[in-house]
């Protein structure tokens, strides 16, 4: 019997309904987007340094078009499940290393939605809002993530000995 | 139906806003309507913002140019013997192209001025650098624009209003090789409004920083004093309407009641950018003027130009620092070819490639490698570029003109037809120039990848609607006035004759506030 994170499903996104993600629901997403850290093993970016941010990612791409609730939904279902029957380590490698779904039409099944509809949009957000000095430790600026001041006391980027 | 005006401006980008800002200081009560054709796309806004950062996906570029070839909604064309590129080089919206231009703001030179005298190409400009030059500063000021005052550019009274940005790390090591092969080194001069200091804002910006004329109209529109003062989107203009030497105003689509209506104003200028700027000339024919407005010696549309734009792209064997492009702009430029002495042959600007080096870690982490696989990535292969524009020059018989029917705005559609008298001799410049970069990356380590084919984008398109004394060889003299009628003006790249090596937007800028100043003056 297939289990329940392989079912088919339609490529098609999830209605959203009408009702704002949960608490729960959010708690389970939080620890779905922080499980990123944990497999990429960035641990000098807190993810906790992100909460605000990813957030404001959640609440914006929770109403308007494209609505993503029906999605954010699902996907917490589905991570809650897998951590509950493989444990986190192994959902984690499960969902970020051995499932790779980056077209809309490999979206077929429930942990290919979770990945293409929620969980690369984590890797992006992730990335944006700091991860990216996960793997460059003196990067100081990336697109999306608007380091930087309105004052000179530092460059916003990386500079070399001519400025 | 019909209303009265003041002034009917066309287009509501960088140039209609500074017109506009120029009038409103001169007398705040000013009446002025202006028309947009597209609509308002949103800035400052969240989702916007993170639908571009988590999809890449911007929020104008459905209103680009639709040029693919066959389709019945292609919208433009290109039919001369080299392939003109339509599509992404101009936004249709309120802000115009301002909504996604990188903010680079460069004056034209000296000699820019004078290109027919100095070397029988092209055409003058009415008059000389000096008499733009304190608009240019006044320009400036309007857009936020930092640079370096040490930099190569033409004569400046003063510095910037804000500093420049600092090079890279990567820009800093590229600008120790352009001063071993004969470039001078210097800062992109970028227009950051409100003082943006960082990067992730260049596409679209959720916070202001970049200059955007949505931005800049938005507060003149807002502003309680300016009671007379009224802007329509979704309201296309088709024709101006004339009666022998003046205007009367403009008729228009009104998007909400679905009506055709006319819009009057004591003067009317057209903002529209260099494609609709001529369209809307030609299309608007009267018995005197049956081939256009300022169309009697059949110049309008005549001389069309732009920049190619060419790149040299090299990669090396590794990335010891793990630099990638933290800006999403180019910050080192080098206006060394861009002097008197190569403008017989076409001027070149010389820029970094903004999205070099890239390290994707999203698609990377999408793709499902592991960290050790990416770290190796990072520290591995290590691409670099470098870009130029090269000027061209105006040729009479390199024209845009009205193709059958209309666009998705309501507009009519483009026809362009660009061809080189040499392109031998024209290409073979590029490739000595492309070989010049290649050596600049070669001395640090860069092995040379495959060039690609280059052809001339439509972003900088100019000199349609040209400045010149004569009705005969120019369509707007000095003032932007078009020869013949005396209340009716164009404001776009479409007047510039000839298009220098760099960008023309801050020139434009300057172009509109001298225009809205002396309009102001002449009004008092």
């Amino acid at each position: 019997m297939a289990e329940f994170w392989d079912e088919t499903l339609p490529v098609d996104m999830l209605a959203p309904g009408d009702q704002p993600l949960s608490r729960e629901e959010v708690d389970l997403l939080w620890s779905l987007f922080r499980a990123i850290a944990t497999h990429w093993e960035t641990e000098k970016i807190d993810p906790e340094l992100m909460r605000s941010r990813w957030l404001d990612m959640l609440e914006a791409r929770s109403s308007g078009q494209v609505d993503f609730r029906g999605e954010y939904r699902h996907a917490a279902a589905v991570w809650k499940v897998m951590v509950d029957k493989l444990t986190e380590p192994v959902a984690i490698t499960k969902l970020f290393a051995d499932t790779v779904v980056t077209k809309e039409d490999q979206a077929k099944s429930r942990i290919a939605h979770v990945k293409f509809y929620v969980a690369n949009d984590f890797i992006r957000c992730f990335v944006a809002k700091g991860g990216f000095r996960g793997f460059v430790e003196k990067a100081r600026n990336h697109t999306g993530f608007m380091g930087g001041s309105r004052f000179r006391e530092w460059p916003p980027v990386r500079t070399g000995d001519r400025r | 139906m019909t209303a009265a005006y003041d002034y009917v401006i066309v287009g509501s980008g960088v140039a209609a806003t500074l017109v506009c800002d120029r009038l409103l200081e001169a007398n705040p009560l000013t009446s002025i309507l202006v028309l947009e054709a597209g609509e308002r796309i949103p800035a400052r806004d969240r989702r916007s913002w993170w639908d571009l950062v988590l999809a890449k996906r911007t929020p104008y570029s459905i209103t680009y140019d639709d040029d693919k070839a066959g389709g019945e909604s292609q919208e433009s064309y290109s039919v001369g013997n080299v392939l003109w590129t339509f599509k992404e080089s101009r936004v249709r919206a309120y802000g115009g192209s301002t909504m996604h231009w990188g903010g680079w703001s460069l004056r034209f030179k000296e000699e820019d001025f004078e290109c027919r005298s100095r070397t029988g190409r092209g055409a003058d400009w009415p008059f000389g650098y000096s008499t733009l030059e304190p608009w240019y500063e006044l320009a400036e000021q309007k857009l936020g624009v930092g640079g370096a005052l040490k930099d190569e550019g033409p004569r400046r009274r003063w510095g910037y209003p804000l500093p420049a940005y600092p090079w890279s790390a990567h820009e800093s090591e590229l600008a120790g090789a352009f001063e071993k092969h004969g470039l001078k080194p210097g800062h992109m001069p970028i227009a950051r409004f409100k003082r943006c200091m960082t990067t992730g804002t260049c596409k679209y910006c959720p916070i202001g920083a970049r200059y955007s004329a949505q931005d800049h109209m938005d507060a003149l529109l807002y502003e309680p004093a300016h009671a007379n003062f009224h802007l329509k989107t979704g309201a296309p203009v088709r024709r101006i309407v004339a009666n022998r030497n003046r205007v009367n105003g403009v008729e228009y689509h009104d998007a909400m009641t679905g009506e055709w209506l006319v819009a009057q104003g004591a003067k009317v200028i057209v903002c529209a950018g260099t494609y609709e700027s001529a369209k809307l000339l030609l299309a608007s024919t009267s018995p005197e003027w049956p081939t256009g407005l300022g169309n009697r010696y059949d110049q309008v549309g005549r001389y069309i130009v732009t920049h190619l734009l060419f790149s040299v792209e090299g990669t090396r064997k590794d990335n010891p620092q793990g630099w990638f492009q933290e800006y999403d702009f180019p910050t080192l430029m080098s206006r060394s070819w861009d002097t008197p002495e190569k403008q017989a042959d076409g001027k070149m600007f010389v820029f970094n490639n903004r999205a070099l080096p890239k390290i994707e870690f999203d698609t990377l982490m999408m793709q499902g490698k592991s960290r050790k696989e990416i770290d190796e990535i990072v520290k591995g292969p290590r691409r670099a570029g470098l870009s130029a524009f090269v000027e061209e020059f105006g040729d009479p018989q390199n024209r845009l003109s009205l193709a059958p029917g209309t666009g998705k705005f309501g507009l009519p559609k483009t026809r362009i037809s660009f061809s080189r008298r040499n392109p031998a001799r024209f290409m073979a410049t590029v490739t000595a120039a492309q070989a010049k970069l290649a050596e600049c990356l070669a001395s640090l380590g860069y092995e040379r990848n495959e060039p690609t084919k280059e052809n001339p984008r439509g972003d900088h398109a100019s000199g349609v609607c040209r400045m010149g004394h004569s009705p005969d060889s120019s369509v707007t003299n000095g003032n932007l006035a078009v020869h013949g009628i005396e209340n009716l003006f164009v404001c776009s790249n479409a007047v510039l004759p000839n298009a220098a090596a760099v960008n023309p937007t801050l020139t434009l800028g300057a172009l509109a506030l001298r225009l809205g100043s002396w309009l102001a003056e002449e009004s008092r």
